[in-house]
């Protein structure tokens, strides 16, 4: 099974915030698993699909949810005609062919399956196949990343401590102001006058976080507020459809966040 | 009416009302020089129209005071009235003859009249008669009343806010015609409570939420916006907001603009205060400063931080400006502050006065040095206070008031000492007297009668039972909730003879056999997903794996290929309302027992069977008289044994009413603290909730229909079973159909409860 979709043929656009590619780059060469801490719309995704372009690798990336199960990950027997046949899990595919494995938002995924990858985590750098009582060793190429929000934690939802303490942690965080703007600039193709507009739009929003939200507007969320606004819509109208109106249904808090859009403009 | 309009009065044949008015020589000499001079603005071609006003109104019988109250008002507004508008203003002053009488009538209209300068502009006197005449039409007592206490409602309310406070009058009392004339003679309390809502003073509270977001959006900073009650013998008011320690007090006193305009203003005064949150760093010493310098430190420290915070975002400038206006130029100090304060922050704004540019160039050169340094305010504020004086441009301090209205008072940038009395400058400072922390709520209690009752209730105490509770009630006819409207009391629990009740029980143990093996059957709690199950929505297909394995190796495969989310074990908690209003003594059936009974013994086999499955519940009942007492007892709280329920619950008489809303909204509470995974209040009731101090019939229904949908948004589920013959058709509308449950028989109950209980499950 070849891994080559898994193959990312353009730079994606990333601008480092300090150290993290050379972390990043240092852990791979000594295969330590990675895990990238930080708030949503942050860069942890696109910054990982920066760095297997960088490092030629294929990113097998796996968005975690309640209902997954190990099968999920490692794959299942599958009924052709009247045979059944083996199908691997993505999972097993990077460990095969040696890719970068992502798992986006591990905590989402139940403690039970999460498990199934501490063999890959430490010196033994195995997968077990239960079902098909098979050990594989992982490719000599194979890197396994999982992103990490903190802003989730909660009693039911946290990793365990035996799976935390198998990754080395890379924090990110929103860019600081001018190269936010740059950013949002670059990615929404807009003038870096509305661009700094919207980062300090987004980091009003931010103030809010844990007064009435659970998040402020993300990166991400200012680069769609851009995009919008290129393709002619009205600042005050792209900014309630895609930072005040997604984030909030409280009327108080989306009145506070429209009188902030309103003072930044 | 002038002297010279009399030369004009020119006699004319064919108009006929001058012909009518032939045998009143008074008044048809108003009548030619009012029309003289209409017909000298008007021209010809409207001076018919106004013809036919003045005759239909005659032929009304709308008498002297009416015809020459309209003329004398005419002979103010004509000038800029638009002819149009004529047989509106016509039909006004006809509206208000034919519902409200002559005299009612001519004193509107004088009174409008008066509203109107000389040639001044006539459209707000032309709506305010329009308004009347509305007022006329729909309440026709109402109007002298009205009229009474116009001066005073104009004085505080735009037009289109009196509308509203109309409106809310007539919608609030609408069959009582003593309690409406009550409201607009403001003898009625709720008449000032709408005042205060339509008035912007009570609507800070409205804002206070959002604003303390917007502060902590723009700046990061804790600001707390908290109305400031006037004092009952607070002789100096405050005028203006006070900024103190993450704190702004917004008076009372303060005019803020009306309608709409009052969220842009509450905005501006936020923003102006989370400014000096952010950049005022340290308070000025008020040292040996004069009241002049301490004014002008504080304007050109507000200058100061609102560059500083528009720099960060500029549409804040723009909000702002929007309160500046335009001062006329003159060598007072009112002028030239205000000209100084926009001009500060309005590069566009063009002043000629050598003090205002002597001002704005000082400011502008040290804030391009270094807009931080916070002591650039108090140096040019020597300066320019030094040039003040020697302009001989008095500053009258106690009259002073920091413009425009938005910003604070200026006092919290000054460290004010203890012994501020002492000071020369006490009456700046006079203010800065530390205003004791405003009550909890006071704000919500408006008029006297409120207060009077807070207090009356904590005094009496004894007799009616401890205030567990004040709870806001809902009125359908404003569409809004009284704050704080009813009392609740903790009802005494006597105990009385279990024998009878004992009995009951005994004799109706098939039926509660039938509801334990209903109740355990129920399972509710949080889903869990099943595998390798007979049915199921989803396939397992590890199971399908195994099953084909099977029939290949010729084994006998295991069927179970589905999987499917159940919920299993129970955890829930169920809080039982029991209304014991006097109603429930009514008999049911063959008459041996009152509905209280059956409602008793009901919550007594449910209760037992709950017991033993380890269900937490509670049982609460309630009666009411008026909204200052209503009574809840607690016949069993959660953490107690069913043993001790039994007594209680044969002690329960009937009496008193069915506040059911209130009752609702309190267990509610209750049970809104328990951390089970469904929380389940079921009121079982007669369902027709009633009140010795309420007339209308659906005001309670409406208020407990209210407090349901609330309840419900809290996450809990409310039912009712409702109890006598026709007791369902009451709870329905309140409950929803679905959620209530008719128990007419003692029997029906298992039935009934099956019904219930199957609902919990599947949903």
């Amino acid at each position: 099974m070849s891994l080559d979709p898994f193959r990312i043929a353009d730079e994606p656009f990333y601008s480092p915030v300090a150290e993290e590619m050379t972390l990043f780059e240092a852990a791979y060469a000594e295969r330590l698993p990675v895990m990238l801490k930080g708030p949503t719309g942050c860069g942890k995704t696109r910054f990982v699909e920066h760095m297997a372009w960088k490092l030629g690798r294929p990113l097998v990336t796996i968005a975690c949810h309640e209902d997954m199960t190990a099968a999920d990950l490692v794959g299942r027997f599958l009924l052709d005609g009247d045979a059944t046949v083996w199908r691997d899990g993505p999972m097993t595919q990077a460990v095969r062919g040696g890719a970068i494995c992502y798992l986006d938002e591990i905590v989402e995924a139940r403690q039970d399956t999460t498990v199934v990858i501490h063999p890959l985590t430490d010196e033994r750098r195995v997968l077990m196949l239960e079902k098909k009582n098979e050990l594989i060793p992982a490719h000599e190429d194979f890197f396994l990343v999982i992103s990490y929000n903190p802003g989730y934690q909660s009693a039911v939802k946290d990793l365990k401590e035996s799976t935390k303490q198998r990754f080395a942690a890379i924090d990110f965080d929103y860019a600081e102001p001018e190269r936010e703007a740059r950013i949002v600039a670059a990615e929404a193709g807009i003038q870096p006058a509305l661009a700094d507009t919207l980062v300090k739009i987004a980091r009003a929003s931010r103030n809010l976080r844990g007064h009435g939200l659970e998040e402020g507007a993300s990166t991400r969320t200012i680069i769609r507020a851009g995009k919008l606004i290129s393709r002619g819509i009205g600042v005050e109208q792209a900014c309630e459809m895609a930072i005040v109106a997604p984030l909030t249904d409280s009327p108080d808090t989306r009145s506070a966040l429209r009188s902030a859009v309103q003072a930044c403009l | 009416m002038s002297g010279e309009a009399t030369n004009d009065a020119v006699r004319d044949e064919r108009d006929p009302l001058e012909n009518e008015l032939s045998a009143r020589p008074a008044l048809l000499d108003g009548y030619l020089r009012a029309r003289a001079n209409a017909a000298r603005v008007l021209g010809s071609e409207h001076i018919e129209s106004w013809k036919s006003v003045s005759r239909s109104l005659y032929h009304l019988n709308a008498g002297p005071g009416v015809l020459e109250g309209l003329w004398s008002f005419e002979s103010r507004a004509l000038p800029r009235i638009d002819p149009a508008t004529l047989p509106v203003l016509g039909e006004a002053v006809a509206e208000l003859c034919r519902h409200a009488g002559a005299r009612c009538a001519a004193k509107a209209v004088t009174g409008a009249r008066d509203r109107v300068p000389h040639g001044g502009d006539p459209s707000e006197a032309l709506e305010w008669l329009k308004l009347l005449a509305q007022l006329a039409r729909r309440a026709p007592e109402a109007l002298a009343p009205f009229l009474g206490s116009a001066d005073m409602l104009l004085s505080r309310l735009a037009l289109p806010d009196l509308a509203a406070w109309i409106e809310d009058g007539l919608r609030f009392h609408v069959r009582d015609r003593r309690r409406r004339i009550a409201y607009f003679r403001l003898d009625d309390p709720l008449a000032h409570r709408r005042l205060a809502v339509h008035e912007g003073r009570s609507r800070l509270s409205g804002h206070a939420d959002r604003l303390a977001l917007f502060a902590r959006c723009l700046f990061d900073v804790e600001l707390r916006c908290e109305a400031l009650p006037a004092g009952p013998d607070d002789e100096a008011p405050l005028t203006r907001a006070r900024l103190g320690a993450g704190r702004l007090l917004v008076p009372e006193g303060l005019q803020a603009p009306a309608g709409h305009e009052a969220k842009a203003f509450f905005e501006a005064m936020t923003a102006h205060a989370a400014a000096h949150l952010v950049f005022t760093r340290e308070r000025f010493a008020i040292g040996k400063l004069k009241p002049l310098q301490i004014a002008l430190t504080g304007l050109l420290e507000d200058a100061r931080v609102e560059r500083l915070a528009a720099a960060r975002y500029p549409g804040l400038m723009r909000l702002w400006l929007s309160f500046h206006g335009v001062a006329r130029p003159a060598r007072t100090v009112q002028s030239l502050f205000a000209r100084l304060s926009r001009g500060l922050l309005d590069p566009a704004f063009e002043v000629a006065d050598g003090w205002v540019v002597k001002g704005r160039r000082l400011f502008e050169a040290a804030f391009a040095e270094d807009p931080h340094r916070q002591t650039l305010a108090r140096e040019i504020a020597d300066i320019l206070g030094h040039d003040l004086g020697q302009m001989r441009i008095p500053f009258d301090a106690k009259a002073y008031r920091v413009e425009p209205s938005y910003r604070d008072d200026g006092i919290g940038l000054f460290d004010v000492p203890d012994d501020a009395e002492t000071d020369p400058l006490d009456l700046m400072v006079e203010g800065a007297r530390m205003t004791p922390e405003p009550e909890e709520g006071g704000s919500q209690l408006g008029a006297g009668e409120d207060a009077g009752r807070a207090n009356a209730s904590q005094a009496e105490t004894s007799d009616l039972g401890a205030v567990v509770a004040t709870l806001p009630e809902w009125d359908y006819r404003l569409n809004a909730e009284h704050p704080d409207f009813v009392t609740i009391r903790q009802a005494t629990m006597d105990g009385g003879d279990p024998a009878r009740l004992l009995t009951a029980l005994d004799e109706s143990r098939s039926v509660a056999s039938r509801i334990h093996a209903l109740l355990r059957r129920a399972r509710i709690d949080r889903p869990v997903r099943l595998k390798r199950q007979m049915e199921g929505e989803e396939i397992d297909m590890e199971a399908v794996q195994d099953l084909v394995v099977s029939r290949r190796l010729g084994e006998v495969p295991d069927p179970r290929i589905y999987s499917t989310k159940q919920r299993r074990g129970r955890d829930l908690a169920v809080m039982l309302l029991l209304d014991t209003s006097q109603s429930t003594a009514d008999p049911v059936g063959d008459g041996q027992k009152t509905v209280l009974d059956v409602a008793s013994l009901a919550i007594a086999i449910l209760g037992s069977e709950m017991e033993k499955l380890g269900d937490p519940f509670a049982v609460l009942s309630f009666a009411s008289n008026g909204r200052e007492n209503v009574r809840l007892g607690e016949v069993k709280a959660f953490d107690e044994m069913v043993d001790a329920m039994i007594p209680r619950l044969a002690g329960l008489r009937p009496g008193y009413s069915t506040r059911l809303g209130a009752a609702a909204r309190h267990a509610a509470d209750g049970l809104a603290t328990r951390h089970n995974h469904r929380r389940v209040l079921i009121v079982v009731s007669d369902g027709e909730p009633s009140d010795v101090d309420v007339d209308d019939a659906r005001y309670l229904g409406e208020d407990a229909r209210r407090a349901v949908l609330n309840v419900r948004d809290r996450g809990l589920d409310v039912f009712c079973v409702a109890l006598g013959d026709a007791a369902d058709r009451a709870a329905a509308p309140i409950f929803g159909r679905r959620n209530t449950l008719a128990v007419r028989r003692i029997t029906d109950l298992p039935e009934r409860l099956a019904a219930l209980y199957f609902r919990l499950t599947v949903s």
